[in-house]
């Protein structure tokens, strides 16, 4: 099958072009294998990042026709059908090295600062469960898509987020640890950033659902209606948040102390 | 045969007014219910959220109906999602409804339909409509669409594929007889979501879709969700001054659109007629 595709590209800082590439690849060939072509056929110049090629590693994100994906999960085939070319461009909200090869420190950076390392004393156990952000592969296709940090840059977005959360919900850390973690993702770049546009979950090619995992994290935060962790005491502190009058009754039962409540 | 609605009158008084006005025209009957569907704390007050919900449900099951049609993206989101919850989790279904029968509010089962009112207008029935009561075809209109984020996604909570939830404002636009100017921001985001925490970002994002449905010489911004339409409408001075730019472009929800075109309330779309 013949495919064409234009190719974003740029060097060192200087103004990007599209370039377009034809060549030929098998049935059931995936954009990465196109990309592989491209580079062994056409132009050996062309940079991009892959790994694994199975979707384990999450190196070779990228855009095509403005939508991230992971090259080596995206079929080719229905991205030319009917002779569109599509352009491949690198991730969005990251700083362009070269090509389709985005930097990923401004990544890593919030990564390390949500602490993602787990905060257990030894013997403690596995995780309980499975939460969805375990599927995360740090690909960076969420962060890609984020609305919020097109307008502010050092929001904390989605994936650091969705780790946060995951560690928010580990039993085996304990209270201090958490209220500590609820406090990192509360400030002005954390979780009230969000502005719920759903894209995250929307292209996450792992299924996580960051979304859901950051109105977790503003719920329990210390802005949020939570007031704390437990069923019980998340939903207190609803008082003086602009109560409709229509719901007011509801949410004044919701406050009141249960008689399992052992707070 | 008239569609029953139970309908959540909670947008901008001008978008309910344009609601109520199509509705005979387009066979809706609209059984209006107050109530707060929770959806402004859906990302910050999860639990607090989810009860409103499940008792505005509840309220509409009392009322002897299975539907609600809301003109709000969030609501919509929101409503859905509750409702697909204590439908399928049958403990936690018994734990709100414990709290709601504490207030005296009626038990929901979750088994609700809720659906936005553009997709109802998309309906092939309600497009039939339209078509036969269009007495004043927007023909010379340009119009740029803001599909309402929370209209397309998650589209895993919405029941339909992104491709398809796309479609539906474009269709009802096109029956009005406006034609559509393509901007890339369709189907973005206007950060009403963060209007109070975060408004710098709000502002920003709620900017591209004006300044590119200006920069595309439309003639109007047409938005599916009334969240979208408070948000562009209300904070217009403020997103222009954010971003210098005049963005003197009138914003109409679809309602109001619709309501042109059937010649019925001019008077709430003052800012185009």
């Amino acid at each position: 099958m013949k495919v064409s595709l234009a190719i974003r590209r740029s060097q060192g800082g200087l103004e990007a072009r599209r370039e377009q590439f034809s060549v030929t690849v098998r049935a059931g060939a995936t954009l990465l294998d196109a990309l592989d072509q491209i580079k062994d056929a056409r132009d050996d110049s062309l940079a991009y990042r892959a790994a694994c090629g199975s979707g384990g590693c999450g190196a070779c994100g990228v855009r095509v026709d403005g939508r991230s994906v992971l090259a080596c999960e995206t079929p080719v085939a229905p991205l030319v059908d009917g002779g569109h070319v599509p352009v491949v461009a690198p991730l969005g909200n990251f700083p362009v090295i070269r090509d389709l090869v985005v930097d990923m420190e401004p990544f890593w950076a919030k990564h390390r600062a949500i602490d993602p390392a787990p905060r257990v004393a030894a013997g403690s156990g596995a995780e309980a469960g499975a939460p969805d952000e375990v599927a995360c592969v740090l690909c960076g296709v969420c962060v890609s898509e984020c609305v919020s940090l097109a307008h502010d840059p050092d929001f904390l977005a989605p994936a650091a987020l969705a780790i946060a959360r995951r560690h928010v919900a580990d039993e085996r850390e304990s209270e201090r640890v958490r209220a500590g973690r609820l406090a990192n993702v509360a400030g002005e770049h954390g979780a009230g950033a969000c502005v719920a546009c759903g894209l995250c979950n929307e292209r996450c090619p792992k299924g996580v659902e960051p979304l859901w995992s950051i109105a977790e994290l503003r719920t329990l935060g210390p802005g949020g209606g939570s007031g704390g962790a437990g069923p019980l005491a998340r939903v207190r502190g609803l008082l003086g948040r602009g109560d409709r009058s229509s719901g007011s009754k509801l949410l004044t039962a919701l406050r009141a102390p249960d008689d399992d409540d052992d707070e | 045969m008239s569609e029953r609605f139970a309908y959540l009158a909670d947008g901008p008084a001008s978008v309910d007014g344009a609601v109520r006005a199509i509705a005979p025209a387009l066979e809706l009957e609209l059984v209006e219910v107050a109530a707060d569907s929770g959806a402004s704390r859906a990302f910050d007050d999860s639990e607090a959220a989810l009860h409103l919900a499940a008792q505005t449900l509840g309220l509409v099951e009392s009322l002897g109906l299975t539907r609600v049609l809301t003109s709000s993206d969030a609501v919509t989101l929101h409503l859905r999602r509750s409702a697909h919850r204590l439908a399928a989790d049958v403990a936690l279904r018994a734990r709100v409804n414990a709290r709601l029968a504490e207030v005296g509010a009626p038990p929901t089962s979750g088994a609700v339909d809720v659906q936005h009112l553009v997709w109802e207008l998309a309906s092939e029935r309600a497009l039939a409509l339209l078509h036969e009561h269009c007495l004043r075809p927007l023909e010379d209109l340009r119009v740029a669409l803001l599909r309402g984020c929370q209209l397309l996604r998650p589209s895993r909570d919405l029941g339909a594929s992104e491709q398809d939830l796309l479609r539906p404002l474009g269709r009802v636009v096109a029956a009005c007889g406006a034609s559509e100017v393509p901007i890339e921001s369709g189907s973005g985001c206007c950060g009403a979501a963060c209007a109070e925490t975060r408004p710098e970002i709000a502002l920003g994002a709620a900017a591209v879709p004006l300044v590119e449905a200006v920069d595309a010489d439309a003639e109007a911004l047409v938005v599916a969700s009334s969240r979208c339409y408070a948000m562009l409408r209300d904070r217009r001075e403020q997103i222009a001054r954010n971003v210098d730019r005049e963005l003197a472009l009138p914003v109409l929800h679809v309602s109001q659109l619709v309501a042109l075109a059937l010649a019925c309330v001019e008077e709430s779309c003052s800012s185009i007629a």
